[in-house]
């Protein structure tokens, strides 16, 4: 579903994302695991085609997110690290008003309706963005992904700054995408939600994919020494 | 489809801004109190100068029994019908009048300075619909529209909406659609309001005519304020620097540009002074034929003539008074001195004209008053025109005076020669209708093109920003 090759970005002669080869199949969640400078949220910016690749691909459902920018962003769903909500809309308006920029007509039923499962209190649905916290703005990005019924989601560090409660809200939620069939490439250096969540963990560190594991696999504490080992290298 | 929902939503969230909101009440609130006081104006000028019109013509026909000449230093008042265009946008109306006075020997005229006609900074004090339109309106525009494509970059919003697969062509013509939107709303409520208070639909079509190429003059001048304003927020990196720029932009256009302008006309082409002006007409009157002396040189000379070409020696032989001919004599060559001095002035205001093109250029705040006034009929070519007719009746009027003296006071009745009433109310009367047609002058033409030009350019600005890759 969602598959990087030979993924590769320089600025300025500066590697940011060197070789990087992905495949993340519906139904799974992919954590990056790194460093902040370690190319997790480059490698997004190349798949949100932000900026070209300098060289190497990114495909998503078989198409190249270069040569089909609209297309591939129409079957995705991103979320970064502070989603940027309108904060004089209500939660309800934000929502129809990202559908409708790709073309879902919602009613306010089917709003609500993907707020809850996104589960947003159905009073704060139609309170203003501008009273929300960091996990209700989030959930609301989830909901958007649920209304576009998105085959990828793209996400930047979402629980960074998250209460624990929250963050195991959001990772709850994760699940429910998962079980949709969604495939889910999310950028964190929370060692213990990548765990928690995933279903594999790259550990990415100056721009280079150094290792691969299946979460399921590995142990909390095997996992902190794997990946304190490559920080090292 | 995209765009509309961009619209739809920038149109929700400027509604529930209440800084925004309030400005723009305030601003509809101003327009509707500046419609009313300038209904009120128009109303008591109008009626006044109805009143004053009627008057001057009963003075003038029961004057009493008067030799003809004296009729003339008496005087009468010519009277400029005030348009009703004058409730939007009064021009330099305040500063020439409406009114002339008419007297043998002598063209009045209201005022020489025309840079002072068109300071737009005299302009400043009146609450008219104009100036609320050059100055008030355009900081609306700037404080509703300038964070609305940078903040969206700051908020990370930018980078969000791109990832919906919108592009940023769609989100910046969506973002200029919705000020167009705003501004629409805003206005078109100013433009019925004023269409029935000024009751235009039942006055002259003309009128009719000129207040929609009013209102399209000013939607091409806020349509450059929505463009720049999208324009820069698009390009700038920051909301501050986005604001500071437009502020300064405002300021160029409307404030400094057009007090340059002023200055520079004033200062490079400058106009007589009244006494200066009076002063050189006095000298060249002295160069011919003064009416009321008859021993001058030119007086003397013109006599010989006369009575030579009728065979006579002395002016009592002659068929006719001889005053009244040389009185008319004398009229027409004072005119021909006015005529030349005013034309100097004139063609000084022409070049003054020509220093405004160059600001009305570089300022499309200037062009636009320039524009409006003309439109509405109440800029310095109105008023001229007004002049050149009032000048033309008075030396009809005064040939008709030195006629009457002419052909009447011969023989007997030379002497203590005097008409009465029925004389007087068969004298011709001014009836000055305003051009129906718009034409525009070689000296407008430059401002409407710049404002065109500005136009089209302010909206290639939000082309170039709508197309320009940017990576937030």
């Amino acid at each position: 579903m969602l598959e990087t090759i030979n993924l590769t970005k320089q600025f300025n002669g500066q590697v940011a994302v060197s070789g990087l080869h992905l495949n993340i199949e519906a139904g799974e969640i992919y954590c990056l695991l790194g460093a902040n400078g370690a190319g997790k949220t480059t490698t997004i910016n190349m798949l949100l085609n932000v900026f070209p690749p300098s060289s190497g691909d990114a495909l998503i459902g078989g198409l190249s997110v270069t040569e089909n920018p609209l297309e591939t962003k129409k079957r995705l769903t991103y979320i970064p690290e502070n989603l940027a909500l309108y904060p004089n809309l209500t939660g309800a308006e934000n929502l129809r008003f990202f559908c409708g920029l790709s073309g879902l007509q919602l009613g306010v039923t089917e709003i609500e309706g993907h707020l809850k499962k996104a589960g947003l209190q159905p009073e704060a649905m139609h309170k203003r963005v501008e009273t929300y916290s960091k996990g209700m703005r989030q959930k609301v990005g989830v909901a958007l992904a649920i209304a576009r019924s998105s085959d990828v989601l793209l996400l930047d560090e979402p629980t960074s700054g998250l209460d624990p409660a929250a963050s195991n809200d959001f990772a709850r939620l994760l699940e429910l995408m998962k079980d949709r069939g969604a495939a889910i490439l999310m950028a964190t250096h929370d060692l213990f939600r990548a765990k928690e969540t995933g279903t594999r963990i790259g550990i990415m560190n100056r721009g280079k994919l150094m290792d691969e594991l299946v979460a399921s696999d590995i142990s909390h504490s095997d996992l902190e020494q794997v990946y304190l080992n490559h920080m090292k290298s | 489809m995209i765009i509309r929902q961009i619209v739809r939503n920038e149109l929700t969230r400027l509604v529930r801004d209440l800084v925004i909101l309030t400005l723009a009440v305030l601003v509809l609130g101003l327009l509707a109190v500046s419609v009313l006081t300038g209904e009120r104006y128009y109303q008591q000028l109008s009626s006044a100068q109805s009143e004053a019109e009627y008057l001057s013509r009963i003075q003038w026909e029961q004057q009493g029994e008067k030799n003809p000449h004296s009729a003339a230093h008496y005087g009468t008042h010519a009277f400029k019908p005030v348009s009703v265009l004058m409730i939007f946008e009064p021009g330099v109306t305040r500063y020439t009048g409406v009114s002339l006075f008419l007297e043998g020997h002598r063209q009045n005229t209201a005022s020489f300075s025309l840079a002072e006609d068109l300071d737009a900074s005299l302009r400043f004090a009146e609450l008219t619909p104009a100036f609320i339109f050059t100055y008030l309106f355009p900081l609306l525009i700037i404080f509703a529209g300038f964070r609305m494509v940078v903040a969206e970059k700051e908020s990370g919003m930018y980078r969000f909406l791109m990832a919906q697969g919108i592009s940023r062509n769609q989100l910046i013509w969506g973002k200029t659609a919705a000020l167009w939107i705003m501004v629409l709303v805003i206005f078109a409520p100013f433009f019925l309001f004023g269409l029935l208070v000024a009751g235009l639909p039942i006055s002259a079509e003309a009128d009719l005519y000129r207040y929609l190429l009013l209102a399209l003059i000013w939607m091409c001048y806020f349509g450059i304020m929505i463009h720049l304003t999208i324009g820069i927020s698009s390009f700038a990196r920051q909301s501050g620097t986005a604001m500071v720029s437009l502020l300064a932009i405002w300021m160029v256009i409307t404030l400094l540009i057009p007090k340059v302008t002023s200055n520079m006309a004033a200062s490079l082409h400058s106009v007589p002074t009244t006494s200066e002006f009076y002063q050189s007409v006095r000298t060249d009157l002295q160069q011919g034929i003064d009416g009321h002396n008859p021993f001058s040189e030119h007086s003397v000379a013109f006599r010989d003539s006369v009575l030579n070409a009728h065979g006579v020696t002395d002016v009592a032989d002659l068929p006719f008074n001889f005053s009244g001919m040389m009185l008319q004599e004398a009229e027409e060559f004072e005119k021909k001195i006015y005529d030349y001095h005013l034309d100097r002035i004139q063609s000084i205001h022409d070049r003054q004209l020509g220093v405004f093109s160059l600001g009305a250029i570089l300022s499309p705040g200037l062009s636009m008053q320039l524009t409006s006034m003309h439109i509405a009929g109440t800029d310095i070519h109105a008023f001229r025109h007004f002049t050149q007719e009032a000048e033309e009746y008075r030396i009809e009027l005064m040939r008709v005076l030195n006629n009457d003296l002419r052909d009447n006071a011969v023989g007997e009745r030379a002497i203590g020669y005097v008409t009465g009433r029925d004389f007087f109310e068969q004298n011709p009367v001014l009836r000055y209708e305003r051009p129906s047609k718009i034409t525009p002058s070689a000296d407008t033409i430059p401002f409407i093109l710049a404002l065109l030009s500005w136009f089209i350019i302010s909206a290639g600005l939000v082309g170039f920003a709508a197309s320009k890759e940017e990576v937030v």
